[in-house]
This record gives structure tokens, sequence and C-alpha cells, in this order.
């Protein structure tokens, strides 16, 4: 029996099914979309094998190639780590079973094992313990990302695929710069021994690295002035991907600066000015969200308006704000991966994405409609549903040492909600009461498709009715993430 | 220090062809010097004055005298990745080229950034 509470397999097992998808692509023909599926199960229940260790002992760490950290690369995951890992599993899982209904362009093969590739990066650079393999997930992850956008290889998928890959490897590079200034004032890549080291750093020593990982980072999250391309890229890319793109990727992202900032770079100055940041990439995604008629561009605008407020709440700096930004991520992976599912099935059947077009597809996509409704509820923040839990923590937690300036954001966070809830309403009003002037047969959505939107779903509905576990799970992560235990747990298992 | 200046020049002259420059070929360029600036910096980081290779080749070598193997393992590391970005990013012109019959991204509808 093998060991399955091994970190490392939720890496290798999706790299390996990729390099099999591809290589046994010219004879297998489309029963390579089977692969994609048996790979994410595997990944789910090596996740579920990895809970009792790590609610035991706090974090799992397996080292490679028979060295010990700091000379090779280790993988830890933590709690959070762990949640994480958990929803891109399951994202990738549902994804894939959507895929088996969803593409039937050629080259199939190619797709699969780039789709293979994206979600294997994205957890890999979850729980990474090293920061140049972060450098190499990352842009495992874009390369993965960049040829998926580009997929249906019409004007607008190869423009925004473009856009996407100047700007991303732009940030690669920017990225790489942090991470060997920070070799050269420290002398190694592990980041618990970084970590040790770093304190005896000065303030301008340590600013310089970081500007330059948040710079890089900060392409990938979508905050504020670098995210042009976001807007273009989730729109063209095959529904599929856009919702793991909208779901884990940018979450993906957001948590490795959140797991850096916390860990390296102990500075207390920068939060006011990452707390700016935050305000403005939520007031420009929500009321650019809230002018759009295409929509899947609306949701896109409204994944960056999301990643503002979890930004904001990681940038309160208290255990609070942190368990508010980490609620709100689960709660923002679970429903905007489960909406982008939904609107993929509805624009087949349609044929277009203008918002005017969705009119009484209410009453002929019964299912697909009822569960676009529960994801749109969660993101507004409506009780009962999972994102007020999420809204209300971070509003508490912003409210708890008040001052002038956090008052006023929890303002512009209560507005922004309810533009947030206008555009949504918007386009449930004319999905369920407008008039389709057009006569066209639409049907609903295939049962596996729809499987995947009801596995999505009925995970959303079990944590908006019985959210103690996951509150207090995400309670715990944040308060070991502010005590930096990743630090003395890793010293403790051997992390170096 | 000399590698250091160079390196930064190179970055900065990357990013202005990157955002300056409206044909497409000059952009990918940009990128790519962007890349080759930033595998100099690594290399010149881990560059010892008059150091030798990091191998135990003769005796009384010490360490001191060898330069540091880890940022050169790096280079190669970013270097693979840049080869193949760049693979898609000219897979992703000559698509570009298919669809308009041009190079100037300002003839190109939506390519502003």
């Amino acid at each position: 029996m093998v060991n399955l509470a091994n970190p490392i397999l939720l890496v290798v097992i999706p790299l390996f099914f990729t390099f099999l998808i591809a290589l046994s692509g010219s004879f297998l023909k489309s029963g390579v979309k089977y692969l994609p599926v048996i790979a994410f199960a595997l990944n789910i229940i090596v996740s579920l094998a990895l809970i009792p260790e790590v609610v035991k002992n706090g974090m799992v760490i397996a080292t490679t190639a028979g060295f010990k950290p700091p000379f090779a690369i280790d993988m830890a995951v933590d709690k959070l780590g762990l949640f994480l890992s958990l929803i891109a599993s399951l994202l990738g899982f549902v994804a894939s079973v959507y895929n088996l209904f969803y593409i039937d362009e050629e080259p199939q093969e190619k797709f699969h094992a780039l789709f293979t590739l994206l979600v294997a990066g994205l957890t890999w650079m979850i729980i990474t313990g090293d920061i140049f393999n972060l450098f190499v997930a990352f842009e495992v992850t874009s390369i993965a990302a960049f040829g998926l956008v580009g997929f249906h290889r019409d004007k607008g998928a190869i423009e925004a695929g473009f856009k996407y890959l100047v700007m991303g490897s732009i940030g690669g590079s920017f990225l790489l710069i942090g991470i060997i200034m920070l070799y050269a004032a420290t002398g190694t890549l592990n980041i618990v021994d970084i970590a040790q080291k770093t304190s005896n750093l000065t303030f301008q020593q340590k600013l310089f690295p970081f500007a330059m990982i948040f710079t890089g980072l900060g392409i990938e999250g979508a905050l504020f002035p670098l995210n042009a391309w976001l807007p273009d890229a989730h729109p063209a890319a095959p529904s599929s991907v856009s919702s793991i793109l909208s779901g884990i990727m940018t979450t993906a992202a957001i948590y490795a600066i959140i797991r850096l900032t916390n860990t390296i770079f102990d500075f207390n100055q920068i939060y006011f000015f990452l707390m700016i940041f935050a305000l403005l990439t939520l007031i420009f995604g929500e009321v650019s969200a809230f002018f759009q008629k295409d929509i899947k561009r609306m949701l896109a605008y409204s994944t960056i308006g999301q990643t503002g407020l979890f930004f904001f709440a990681f940038s309160l700096n208290t255990v609070n704000g942190l368990q508010g930004a980490f609620m709100q991520m689960v709660n923002h992976s679970l429903s905007k991966g489960m909406l982008f599912l939904v609107v993929g099935g509805m624009i087949m059947q349609v044929g277009s994405r203008n918002i005017d077009d969705f009119a009484g597809l209410g009453r002929k996509m019964k299912v697909s409609s009822f569960f676009l409704a529960i994801g749109a509820f969660s993101l507004m923040g409506l009780p009962p549903f999972f994102g007020f839990w999420s809204k209300l923590k971070i509003i508490f937690a912003a409210l708890q040492n008040a001052n002038a300036f956090l008052v006023a954001s929890v303002v512009i966070i209560l507005l922004m909600s309810v533009v947030e809830g206008a555009y949504f309403f918007k386009l449930l009003q004319v999905m369920y009461f407008g008039k389709q002037e057009k006569d066209v047969a639409v049907k609903e959505a295939s049962y596996g498709m729809l499987f995947s939107v009801v596995v999505l779903g009925t995970v959303l509905l079990i944590i908006s009715f019985y959210p103690a576990p996951v509150i207090n799970f995400m309670h715990k992560a944040a308060a070991e993430i502010i005590n930096k235990n990743y630090i003395t747990l890793a010293l403790k298992l051997g992390g170096l | 220090m000399i590698y250091y200046v160079g390196s930064f020049l190179l970055i900065a002259l990357g990013l202005y062809a990157v955002i300056i420059k409206k044909n497409l070929i000059k952009i990918l360029i940009g990128l790519d010097l962007i890349a080759s600036g930033v595998n100099l910096l690594i290399i010149s980081i881990g560059y010892v004055k008059g150091g030798t290779a990091p191998i135990f080749s003769r005796a009384g070598l010490k360490a001191s005298m060898m330069v540091d193997p880890i940022p050169q393992a790096l280079t190669l590391t970013a270097i693979v990745i840049d080869a193949s970005e760049m693979a898609l990013a000219v897979a992703f012109v000559v698509l570009l080229y298919k669809h308009y019959g041009t190079l100037d991204i300002k003839k190109i509808r939506s390519l502003k950034w």
C-alpha cells in the first residue's frame, strides 16, 4: 500500500497524465478526454488522504531527491494550502467532466494536455515550499493558460492570448528578478530558510524584491493597474478554462502573495499601500462589470472586483481579516467556477454571449438558471449563502479597530456590493421575466454538463447551510499565518 | 558591476521595445531582451571574480574559489522557459498575421494596452 498522504503526488499525478495524454493522443483519439477525469479524481483522493495528517501535525512536508532542505526542493502543505489544493482538484475534476461534453473542436489531445497542465501548475504553485519552484510553477501555469486562451484560434481568442502572453511573460520576468534578489540577499531559495534570514535585512533591502514579486504575481492575480489582459482573456477562453482561470488562478496568485508577505517579508509599513490597491481593484472591477453587455466579460470583471475584495481583507493584516479573505476565496472559487460552467452551457444553446439574448431562459433551462441564481446570490452576499458569511466577516474585521479610512472603505465595499447586486439582478430579471422575440429552440444542457454544475452547486449549498466547520478551519488557518506557525512547524517537521 | 548595469540596461531596453514599438516582431524581440537581461542578472549574482567551475577537480581547491552553481542552474531553467514562451508567442504572431495580413498593432483592432 502506497502512502497516499504525500503532497508530491498532487503535482506528479497530473503532470504524468499531461504527458500520457500528449503521447497517447495519436492512437487513443477522442478517448484521451477521459484521462484528465481520472487524474483529478486521484488528486481529490490524495487531498482527502492528506486531511487527517494535516489536522494531526499542522503540516505535511515532502522532500525530493533524497537530500534535506534547503538543499532539496520541498513541498509543504499546511491548512490553507490543503484547502486550496482540494478546491483546485475539485474544480479540475468537475471541469474535466464538463469537457467530455463541451470540447468537440480539434486538436482534442492538445486541449486536454494543456488543461491538465494548467491545474497541475496551479496546485504546484499552492503547495511548493521553494521560491524558485514557485516561479517554475507560475510559468507552467501561464504557458498552459496562454495556449488555452487562444484555443479557439478565431480573431478575438488569438488577440486575447497574445495580449495575455506579453503581459504574463513580463510578469514572470519581474517575479524572477524579485526571487533572484532575495537569493542574492540571503543565499538560499527555501521559503522557511529565507524567512529566518530576512529578519536581519533592512526595510529598503526587502522593499525592492517585494515590489518585483508583487508586480509579477499581481499581473496573474489581476490587481488594478496590471489587469488589462483579464477582461479579454477570460471571455475568449473555452468556458471550462475560464472557470479554472477565474476560480483558482487569481486566487492562487493572491495566495502566493499572502504566503510570501506574511512569511518572508515581515513588515507592517506597506499594508496601507496594499489597501489602496485593493480598493481601486474593487471599484474598477465592479463598476466596469455593470456596463458590460457580454455575459462572460461581465463575469470576468466581477472576478476582478472579488479579487479586490479579498485582497482588501488580507491587507487588514489581522486574524479576522485573513479569515474573511480565505472565506471569500472559497466562496469566489466555488461560485465563480460554477457560474462560468453554467454560462458555457447556456451560450452553447443560445449561440450568443449578449445578455439580451438570454431573455426567457429561466423558463427553458430551469436547472441551469436555478444554479446560476444560487451562484449569483452567493457572490452578491445574500443571506443565507456562504458569500453572506464571508462579506459579514470582512466588514466586521474592518470595523474592529476602525479609523476614518477603514469606515470609508467599508462604505465603498457596501456600495460595490450594491453595484454587484444590480448587475446580477439585471441578468436574472432578463432571464426570468424577459420576453424572447426570436423563437429559438433552446433545450436544457446535457446531463454531463449539468452534473458538474450540480456538484459545485451542492458543495456551495452545503457550506452555506453548515458554515461552522469551514469558518472554524479558516480561523485556525488565518491564526497560523499571522502567528508565523508556517516557519516553526516547518522547522519541527524537517522542512529545513 | 558592469554586468549589473548591462543587465538592467537590457531589461529597460526590452521594456521600451514592448511598450513603444508597434510591430509584433519587435515586441517579441523586446520580450526576449527582457528575458536575456534577467538571465544575465542571475549569472552575475553568482559570479566570483577569477572563480573556476564548481567541481572539485584538483587538490587545494576551496569553495571560495568557485563561482556559485545555483544561479547557473536557475538560468538554465529560465532559458528553457523563455524558449517555450517565445515559441508560443511566434505561433500567436503567425496566426495574427493570417487573420489580419499585417504585423502593425495599430491595424489590429483590439490590441491596445
